[in-house]
């Protein structure tokens, strides 16, 4: 299949009509979740307040889907590679709904006072627990400012990887203007670092706002990172048998996500026991406070899990090469880390909500608002996103090199 | 037979995509003894003639798991039996501790393992081998790819599989002396 002569046009590959099947379908499971979560919020003892609560993890999670996916858009134009041609189309759709997680963001900055202890404190007893902290970071003026610097910095980046990329579909672009989206890019990848690691201090790591770690912002990286990639690989398995992309789809693109989602399976594993190995061997009371009451009453069967489920099992699946290029099996890996991404999520925020007995205080009403959470906040974000990919051809057939990705492979 | 045993014959392709296609014919044709040369990795052309599972991750994983045992090991020999040292009150035997050394001796161990154990399984360092007596065959260090059945193969006979060969568009078929 020679495609020299040949000219590819965006509507070679636009979306099939599965793409508005898949949005439709998760908006109905997206309503009917949000049903269930209302109702349990209003009958519920508490209801409110666990809805902050599970609100807060499932926003954390599919931020995580969300700017994983920014991330990714950046780091493909940075290193190039075939695999960032195949992803390019769903990281921008997913990256677009930044405005979507700012609207989900505001319930927590209004409400902040019920999530965050720091929040709630009269202004001299933060000061006299917590000192310096709790005037220059901890305000709410501060929670407020920040988020809205993080979400327009996010949102701005996106908007110009997009301008240049309608550019591109249109076929205006020169290779000088490509250097530029490189390099905008790089930078936006320190953005991003930098933006995420306040972040994450600001809604996640201030729950216990006696507590640090400074590794605390790169396991949030790594993490959003990674559930990026598995949700690719969702995607990716759904996607490639239908046309248009089973025109050019090759399983080298899913051994590639498999092994780039393998590696940040690894990183995540590094990284957050980086973490715990630093605690544990410093042993101060501030610090290993945080681990202690995750490791007992009942937290440490989800620790533990977290060890063995997102680490140890996965990692050992995923050594096989050819496992990796087999789209029913790896799916399954990515779904079950998806799982376990919001588990993590979980083990890291509700603790300092629950403090040290999680058998008496975490019941079946937690469980409850703990799983619709995430799946209401979910089935609006993935109605969202197919919404966002069926308006695009679903391939940069304008890129330079996609006429190469046609050939034979090239190493 | 010929007179004059030859390695095999060996044809030569313009494009990655030619030698790709040659070498799917080939080996639906029935050929098993051949191999592809070209510029830079194209694992679509290894695929293309059947390449077997080689034992490389095999060699990698025995590799990684002496480094592991080794690496941890040295640690609870030094720490909890040669010189025992009271650090923060912890136990001798202090295993997250060692987790670092015993990672870095698993990845130490892996990487000679999977270097070594590739040159090895390759037959490397191989200082004579016959395809260089075809004098187009500089080529495959540049921009040519090459496809050699060997006369190895139960299949191969010189007129058919020159034939068969021909047919294939490539840019020449050359002998290939011993």
């Amino acid at each position: 299949m020679s495609a020299a002569g040949l000219r590819i046009s965006p509507q070679d590959y636009a979306p099939p009509p599965a793409i508005g099947r898949m949005g439709r379908n998760s908006l109905v499971v997206g309503v009917v979740a949000w049903v269930a979560l209302v109702v349990c919020a209003f009958i519920f003892p508490h209801g409110w307040l666990l809805f902050l609560r599970s609100w807060l993890c499932a926003f954390l999670f599919w931020l995580g889907m969300t700017l994983g996916s920014l991330v990714l858009l950046m780091l493909q134009y940075t290193s190039g590679g075939n695999w960032g041609r195949v992803g390019r189309r769903f990281w921008e759709a997913a990256a677009s709904l930044t405005p979507l997680m700012f609207l989900c963001w505001i319930p927590i900055a209004i409400w902040m006072k019920e999530l965050y202890p720091w929040a709630a404190m009269p202004h001299d007893q933060a000061v006299k627990e917590l000192g310096q902290k709790a005037i220059i970071y901890l305000t709410t003026f501060g929670f407020w400012f920040r988020g809205i610097i993080y979400f327009l910095g996010w949102y701005g980046l996106y908007l110009f990887l997009r301008r240049w990329s309608d550019r591109e579909e249109a076929g205006v672009t020169t290779p000088a203007q490509f250097v530029r989206v490189q390099n905008v890019s790089g930078a936006g990848i320190v953005f991003y670092a930098a933006t995420i690691t306040f972040a994450s201090i600001d809604w996640a790591m201030s729950l216990d706002p006696q507590w640090w770690s400074t590794v605390w912002g790169m396991i949030f990286m790594v993490g959003e990172v990674l559930t990026a990639f598995c949700f690719t690989i969702w995607l990716v398995v759904k996607l490639a048998p239908i046309e248009p992309i089973s025109k050019m789809f090759k399983i080298d693109y899913l051994h590639d996500f498999g092994k780039l989602m393998f590696a940040f399976v690894i990183l995540w594993a590094y990284v957050s026991f980086s973490q715990w190995l630093i605690i544990w061997s410093g042993n101060e009371l501030l610090e290993i406070r945080w681990y202690v009451m995750r490791l007992r009453d009942g937290w440490q069967y989800i620790g533990t899990s977290l060890i063995f489920v997102h680490f140890c099992f996965p990692f050992a699946l995923l050594l096989s090469r050819s496992l990796k290029r087999q789209g029913k099996r790896i799916v399954k890996i990515a779904l079950l880390l998806l799982v376990m991404r919001f588990i993590d999520l979980f083990w890291f925020t509700a603790p300092s909500f629950y403090g040290e007995s999680f058998q008496a205080k975490f019941g079946g009403t937690d469980v409850a608002m703990y799983v619709l959470a995430p799946i209401a906040l979910g089935g609006i974000w993935l109605w969202a996103f197919f919404f966002q990919l069926s308006k695009r051809s679903l391939m940069p057939v304008n890129d330079p090199h996609f006429v190469e990705m046609l050939e034979a492979k090239h190493g | 037979m010929t007179a004059q045993p030859i390695y095999g014959l060996m044809a030569q392709f313009d494009t990655p995509t030619d030698l790709v296609h040659a070498a799917k014919a080939a080996y639906d044709d029935g050929y098993r003894k051949m191999d592809t040369y070209t510029p830079y990795p194209l694992e679509e052309a290894a695929e293309a003639i059947g390449v077997h599972h080689n034992r490389v991750p095999l060699v990698c994983l025995v590799g990684a798991m002496l480094g592991m045992i080794g690496g941890y090991s040295l640690e609870y020999w030094v720490s909890a039996i040669s010189y025992p040292l009271n650090v923060g009150g912890k136990p001798f035997h202090s295993w997250p501790a060692f987790i670092p050394v015993t990672f870095e001796c698993a990845v130490l161990g892996a990487s000679l393992a999977v270097v070594f154990g590739m040159l090895a399984l390759n037959g490397l360092p191989q200082p004579y081998h016959p395809v260089f007596n075809v004098p187009s065959f500089t080529g495959a260090t540049t921009d040519k790819f090459f496809l050699c059945i060997e006369s190895q193969d139960p299949r191969f006979s010189i007129g058919e599989t020159k034939r068969f060969l021909e047919g294939q568009h490539p840019l020449e078929v050359a002998e290939v002396p011993y």
